[in-house]
């Protein structure tokens, strides 16, 4: 038996929360989201600090409570939300499948929002050499063990990674006494310019080893006691009984590589236009699932703009027309990667670098050079490239050509 | 805030019998050759103990391997291997139905990537109609890519086996163990064997927390096969830990290969391997790295990098895939490379050393030729049809998410449920370490490795085990 339904919203976290509750203010109805844990709320849920919801709901909340007003306000919104249900497979004619305790239910809808978030890049995806231990483990299941099962897993720990979250691992670890033993980032730099750096660094005593290299952790029994790496030529260790791997945060999006043949690995998720539409009309993707983690608030208003675009899409269902952007492999991501020259656009595509440098952007339309960036970079660092000051057309093909002008 | 040791989630299982008990036989060693020679025995009525020095099976080399079951058309000709390949092969297909055991008739291709590994063919083709495995060809380029169009074009042809299969490594042992059990078959986990002595007419094996006393000592210890030797005869041969690293790619990259792609082997190693796996990646591996240590299984960053070339150069488009696992097995290769096997008839006790590269294949062929060879009778207990069988959790037929009654999925990356896992560590046969517990049901290997799922995992271990 195949469900019929409007619109369904596979993720319960921020940006498919939020897409829901405007899709529903914007007078839509027969709305479902899909979500597969016990509950909504999505990877807030475990971040135990405050500062969500300032612009959402003037208020200063932690995690977990932004997570629960979001869900109360879907609630209110007469959105159906089904939790416990798994999607692992997408088929042709928007059809898809759920893994539910009740069984294998199926689901027919006219819109598809994939907002199914990301995961950090754990250890072994990073090809780091040493011992197998369950004590190597990622931000998120260290601040599941400590928010949501109330059990610390060591008592002290290095973070691998200078992310954000990286950091938030740091905040995480002091909150229950388990003692930071340093972070160490791969890159150059740090991956962050927010205040978060400088109150690690000398307000939480934890000493930030850039330009490690050939990271090796050592242990006996599956116990990890050090972590050794180099550090400008010269051999560092690090006494430690936990590391954390933060960061690196790829998509979830396994259905969507299995359903479609091309893939935009850059970001690893599926290519998308200005209006979150993937090369099929009915199917759009949001949030984090995008390309990696924004903060819940830019996922909110990101996931409200993806609401109207799905809105449009069912009242007015044009086809698409497909202009591809492809870029320099030394991007690590952007998006979109394809403009829908049937819906008008402001921006021609954002992009992240892969290192921090001084570069010139050049932006070439069947070859020919139509714009030109230049400037200092951080590799964390959100790059707009703004619409071209020509009418893009059928056929055309646009890249990113990336040169570094620095040493 | 309470603690937790995600290392020291069980407790030493039981042992439900005393130093008095007299047993017929003691194997030592809960890898997949002890597991298989357990079953063997219990089958046939002896009186048999399992004896392993962790808390659960398989924590040595058989958990980390490329789980192929081997037609033997490449194992060296009239050997005692070869024999006990061919008879494990055709013993497990005999037996899989029953304990529901799956299987991928995937085939292999022996690929030649120059016309030096060309040339070889031929010898490799009468090496295995010699071995008796008749269902070989040679096959062209052009249809080499036909049936493997995402192989390089570097390939020059290659040897078809038709045989050769993917299997689950992890179910079958379980499965080994689970008979035997119900067969009378007794468990001594934790314990690690410190001496022994032979006293006139039985073997007295200290441990390292109950002394057991058995009639026949079967020594399947694997990396400590050549230590525990001693106690039958000293420096009988000696172990020479063979380190073999692998890749997990993930799941996206499954379609990228159909046959097991196999290269032309060396005399050190079979070499690397890509290959499906029955939980839906693509395996990359082994390395062959000899070492001192038998317990440093640590994966290396060069080496990891080095194989990740190897595979990209055979298979262009796997560099478009993400890296799921890594891990590193440790082969007991001793410093011959024949099986190191031994049938004391006098003393009783039989030695399996040395057993690497084709022991997952091999163990059910071990298990019956020394077996016979040592021609003991014992009485078979009736009725002889207690069913047992392990769950399926391969992709090759249904799986646990598929069926209703279950209350959560816990690992969402392997779609593993609530159900399995509490399954899992129920019985005397339940998971006794975490890795045991991934291993039956494959829960926090999946891509995230343990982001979502690890802290509820080890909850469940906490509260859910019965061992």
């Amino acid at each position: 038996m195949i469900n019929e339904i409007d619109i369904a919203i596979i993720g319960g976290g921020t940006s498919g929360l939020a897409c829901a509750i405007e899709l529903a203010r914007l007078g839509c109805k027969n709305i479902v989201v899909f979500e597969r844990e016990e509950e909504c709320g999505g990877a807030p849920r475990h971040c135990g600090h405050r500062g969500f919801g300032i612009a959402e709901f003037k208020q200063f909340l932690t995690g977990g409570e932004y997570a629960k007003k979001l869900y109360g306000k879907a609630l209110n919104n007469n959105i159906t939300i089904k939790t416990l249900h798994s999607a692992y497979k997408l088929e042709k004619d928007n059809l898809l499948y759920f893994s539910t305790p009740s069984g294998i239910v199926k689901y027919k809808a006219k819109k598809i929002v994939f907002a199914t978030g990301v995961r950090e890049t754990p250890r072994s995806s990073r090809l780091i050499g040493g011992i197998r231990s369950h004590n190597i483990i990622t931000t998120g299941a260290l601040q599941r063990f400590l928010y949501l099962n109330k059990r610390v897993p060591f008592i002290n720990a290095t973070v691998i990674g200078s992310e954000d979250v990286s950091f938030s691992a740091l905040f995480s670890l002091k909150r229950h006494d388990i003692t930071p033993k340093g972070i160490i980032e791969n890159k150059s730099d740090i991956q962050t310019y927010s205040l978060l750096a400088p109150i690690g660094k000398y307000i939480l005593k934890t000493d930030i080893y850039t330009k490690a290299k050939d990271l090796f952790i050592n242990g006996k029994d599956k116990n990890v006691t050090n972590i050794t790496f180099n550090q400008n030529e010269k051999n560092k260790k690090i006494e430690c009984e936990g590391v954390i791997c933060s960061g690196g945060f790829v998509p979830e999006s396994f259905v969507l590589r299995k359903y479609f043949e091309s893939f935009n690995f850059h970001n690893d998720s599926p290519h998308i236009t200005q209006n979150f539409q993937t090369k099929e009309k009915d199917i759009f993707l949001v949030g984090n699932a995008i390309r990696g983690a924004l903060s819940s608030f830019s996922c909110y208003y990101e996931a409200k703009k993806c609401a109207n675009a799905v809105f449009d899409s069912l009242k007015n269902d044009k086809p698409l027309d497909l202009v591809n952007i492809e870029v320099d492999e030394n991007i690590d991501w952007y998006y979109p990667s394809m403009i829908d020259i049937n819906t008008p656009y402001d921006v021609l595509t954002n992009l992240k670098l892969k290192d921090s440098g001084s570069y010139r952007i050049k932006i070439l339309l069947d070859g020919k050079v139509m714009l030109v960036k230049n400037g200092s970079f951080k590799s964390h660092q959100k790059i707009k490239i703004p619409k071209l000051n020509i009418d893009l057309k059928s056929g055309n093909e646009i890249y990113v050509m990336l040169k570094r002008v620095d040493g | 805030m309470k603690p937790i040791d995600l290392n020291n989630l069980f407790p030493k299982r039981k042992i439900d019998f005393d130093e008095n008990e007299l047993f017929d036989v003691a194997v030592i060693g809960g890898g997949v050759v002890g597991c298989a020679v357990f079953r063997e025995f219990c089958l046939n009525g002896a009186k048999t103990v399992l004896v392993e020095k962790e808390n659960d099976i398989l924590e040595g080399a058989s958990k980390g391997n490329s789980a192929l079951l081997h037609t033997g058309f490449d194992a060296p000709v009239g050997t005692l291997e070869h024999q006990c390949v061919q008879r494990g092969y055709a013993e497990y297909l005999k037996i899989r139905e029953k304990l529901n055991l799956p299987i991928s008739k995937t085939s292999a291709l022996v690929v030649a990537w120059n016309d030096e590994q060309l040339e070889k063919f031929d010898g490799i083709l009468e090496k295995g109609f010699t071995n008796g495995v008749k269902d070989l060809e040679i096959i062209d380029r052009d249809t080499l890519l036909k049936r493997e169009p995402n192989l390089s074009k570097d390939a020059k042809g290659a040897i078809w086996v038709k045989g050769e299969s993917v299997i689950d490594a992890w179910s079958a042992p379980l499965a080994y163990l689970k008979e035997g059990v119900a067969h009378g078959g007794k468990l001594a986990f934790s314990c690690k064997i410190t001496d022994g002595e032979f006293e006139s007419d039985h073997w007295k094996l200290n441990t390292s927390r109950i002394d057991i006393k058995a009639k026949i000592v079967i020594n399947a210890a694997g990396l400590y096969g050549d230590e525990v030797e001693n106690i039958h005869k000293k420096d009988s041969f000696k172990i020479i830990p063979r380190k073999g690293q692998f890749l997990v790619y993930d799941k996206s990259a499954y379609d990228l290969v159909n046959a097991i792609i196999l290269p032309v082997p060396t005399k050190r190693t079979k070499g690397v391997v890509i290959t499906k796996t029955a939980f839906g990646n693509i395996l990359v591996g082994p390395t062959a790295e000899d070492q001192k240590s038998k317990t440093d299984s640590s994966t290396v960053e060069e080496t990891l990098k080095d194989l990740q070339k190897k595979a990209i150069k055979m298979v262009p488009k796997l560099k478009y895939h993400d890296i799921t696992a890594t891990f590193a097995g440790l082969r007991p290769a001793s410093d011959e490379t024949y099986y190191r096997v031994n049938i004391d008839k006098e003393k009783k006790w039989i030695t399996l050393g040395g057993i690497r590269s084709t022991g997952l294949t091999a163990s059910l062929g071990i298990a019956k030729y020394i077996f016979e060879e040592l021609g003991e009778k014992y009485e078979k207990k009736e009725p002889d049809d207690i069913s047992i069988s392990v769950p399926n959790i391969s992709q090759f037929t249904k799986r646990d998410f598929e069926k209703e009654g279950y209350g959560k999925i816990v690992c969402h990356c392997e779609l593993v449920t609530d159900r399995e896992i509490k399954n899992a560590l129920k019985g005397e046969c339940g998971a006794g370490t975490l890795g045991g517990l991934k291993r039956r049901t494959r829960a926090a290997m999946g891509r995230c490795q343990g982001f979502n799922c690890l802290p509820n995992i080890a909850e469940l271990c906490e509260k859910e085990s019965e061992i």
